[in-house]
């Protein structure tokens, strides 16, 4: 499951901005100065699921995780982006 | 005492010929103890005992008529042996056909038991964002599914998500990101945005517009 604390390491390794919404806390990914995605982090337990961010991050479940714990750079993340149309 | 020697093909006895595959059925040396005098001399131990109560009858039947009796009966036990074997045979393909259906079953159970493993979904329609100050232009569903310990409601074609303990807060969590979506873009020029976002943007818009309120 992901968790606020992958969703914290995936917006540390992207180099994302913080944004306060009236609901939840966003981190947005720019790009060239352009907003390329923005994902939600709840504010509750950090034990909360945070199923939503593969979807926000337009990644597989497992590629959020790869992101989060190593695997995947910041490089190949912008590569599959890249490769889907988002870049 | 028990013979030794092999049974012939026919066995004379009582003025009537028997034949050997017959005598073979119905007598052993367990149910002629001691074996009839007429077999005496030859080795029952090799015959293999077939059904107990045809044995039985068997011995009734010599006992009550002698072998003269045992050979007119041996056309009807004939087609009672051929009936048993047929149960058998058909006993065994209903065994047969048991196993299938057991296999099948089981085969429907693993199935059973990978559906209600998958996710569940719902569609819950949102028309409006109450209390907050904002219209629905067009209403549209949100999906809610269950996920890993969590539900995850989403708008596909607006490209929101969101993740809730309950149903209930999945969707409370969904309004929100519309809301914070829809000012956040608005927010930004066309110029800040990338290809994801301004389509986002434009498409939020035709479906959720602020309204100032007093």
């Amino acid at each position: 499951m992901l968790t606020q604390d992958d969703a914290e390491a995936i917006a540390k390794k992207l180099d994302c901005t913080p944004d306060e919404g009236r609901s939840h806390k966003y981190y947005e990914l720019f790009a060239d100065d352009k907003l390329i995605t923005r994902f939600g982090v709840r504010r509750a337990s950090r034990e909360k699921g945070h199923g939503h961010l593969p979807h926000e991050l337009h990644i597989t479940q497992k590629q959020c995780k790869d992101l989060s714990k190593c695997p995947l750079s910041k490089e190949e993340y912008f590569h599959i982006l890249r490769e889907k149309n988002y870049l | 005492m028990k013979g030794t020697e092999a049974l012939p093909e026919t066995v004379e006895w009582g003025g009537v010929t028997a034949r050997r595959d017959l005598f073979r059925e119905f007598l052993t040396p367990t149910h002629m103890n001691p074996p009839h005098q007429a077999f005496s001399q030859y080795d029952l131990s090799a015959w293999e005992p077939n059904s107990f109560s045809i044995v039985e009858m068997v011995q009734n039947l010599l006992s009550a008529g002698g072998a003269a009796v045992v050979v007119q009966q041996s056309a009807s036990i004939e087609e009672h042996l051929r009936a048993v074997f047929g149960y058998t045979t058909r006993l065994d393909q209903l065994c047969k056909q048991v196993a299938g259906i057991d296999s099948k079953l089981e085969q429907v159970l693993k199935n059973l038991a990978e559906l209600s493993a998958l996710r569940r979904s719902f569609s819950v329609p949102i028309e409006s964002l109450e209390p907050e100050p904002y219209e629905i232009l067009r209403p549209f569903t949100a999906v809610v599914m269950e996920g890993e310990g969590e539900f995850e409601a989403s708008v596909f074609d607006l490209s929101i998500f969101a993740s809730g303990e309950t149903e209930e807060e999945a969707i409370a969590n969904l309004k929100g990101t519309l809301i914070d979506t829809v000012d956040r873009l608005n927010e930004l020029p066309d110029a800040r945005l990338g290809k994801g976002p301004l389509r986002q943007k434009n498409l939020l818009n035709k479906y959720i517009r602020r309204v100032e309120k007093g």
